[in-house]
């Protein structure tokens, strides 16, 4: 990167900053990608619940699927594959789905992690991500569709109280 | 004969920048973003209790093993809370109409729509019950998820750290 031309002179200092601005661009590409990549994780169209009595995240556990389910809105997802208001779930890097493809999906997630697990018990956790505006009855029939597929350990996320006084 | 070198104009006006402090001062701004920035550090999360296998539920207390890290062998809850919402076809799933608190001995009825006084009848009670960790709730088909996560809080609130959930009630 360093272009030094005939006759100007650099001094000691000027060369060192060139790759220290090569590394430093470097490590703003490297965070704006990965933070695009956790943000992928997550959908935007969903609106969590308020919860007062919900936990920080916790960090350490990897071996997780993320299921974000929400009734389906005929304005923003376009007319056609599903009923007004029918639960959907979103799935990252897969199209909207209907509750019982998702099972579907589990149970494919759920082989492929015992495969990975070698024997050993699977640890993967489902993490849904619920829209408030979902019915208990939906909720219920996709957490006992975890249960059928293998999963034991099921959290439902939700906004802290903290976060839902400022939204407020 | 010498000749003197005039500078152009352009050259005369060009700024001299102070790239090291600035540098600096990138440096600390770029760390205290990467630091600082969560982008779902705003959500949190709750452990739920799936329903257990029946055949290998405990029948008594003594017969729970506390070194056992199997969740399926628990103590079954002892008390259920019923979530009910109003039928009138405007706040259906959105406004309680009431809870019903069962236990081995009785339901206990309560008619309010505040969770709060659920969390208090839900306090008075835990001390009678021989497993005071875990917790049923049952909702209504039509609930929608804010007032279930409602109903969880108040549990929570009222000490119980396991809630497990039945299926809808109407």
């Amino acid at each position: 990167m360093s272009h030094g031309t005939a006759g100007a002179e650099e001094s000691p200092h000027e060369r060192a900053l060139v790759p220290l601005l090569d590394m430093v661009f470097q490590l703003i590409m490297f965070f704006i990608i990965s933070v695009n990549f956790a943000a992928e994780q997550v959908n935007e169209s969903i609106k969590l619940p308020k919860s007062q009595m919900a936990r920080p995240m916790d960090k350490s556990e990897v071996d997780v699927l993320f299921v974000n389910i929400r009734p389906y809105r005929e304005e923003g997802d376009g007319q056609g594959k599903f009923k007004p208001n029918e639960p959907i779930a979103l799935i990252t890097g897969r199209e909207p789905m209907r509750l019982s493809e998702a099972k579907v999906w589990l149970a494919r997630e759920h082989k492929d992690a015992e495969l990975k697990a070698n024997g050993k018990r699977v640890n993967t956790a489902v993490i849904i991500r619920a829209d408030q505006s979902v019915d208990y009855a939906d909720i219920f029939w996709f957490m006992q569709a975890c249960k059928d597929t293998g999963f034991s350990k099921i959290k439902v996320r939700a906004m802290t109280e903290s976060v839902a006084r400022g939204v407020d | 004969m010498s000749r003197r070198r005039h500078k152009r104009p352009e050259e005369q006006l060009a700024p001299v920048l102070p790239i090291t402090p600035m540098l600096d001062m990138a440096f600390q701004i770029f760390a205290f973003f990467v630091v600082t920035y969560n982008p779902s550090g705003l959500e949190g999360q709750m452990e739920l209790n799936l329903p257990a296998l029946g055949e290998v539920k405990a029948e008594k207390q003594e017969d729970v093993d506390p070194k056992s890290s199997d969740v399926d062998v628990a103590l079954p809850a002892e008390v259920t809370v019923v979530a009910k919402t109003v039928h009138d076809g405007v706040n259906d799933g959105i406004v309680f109409s009431g809870f019903n608190v069962e236990l081995p001995a009785g339901p206990t009825q309560l008619n309010t729509q505040d969770p709060r006084a659920l969390t208090e009848h839900l306090k008075k009670i835990q001390s009678t019950l021989q497993n005071k960790e875990d917790i049923k709730l049952q909702c209504d088909r039509k609930l929608k998820w804010n007032r279930v996560i409602e109903v969880m809080d108040a549990c929570r609130k009222a000490g119980f750290k396991n809630i497990g959930f039945g299926p809808p009630v109407d």
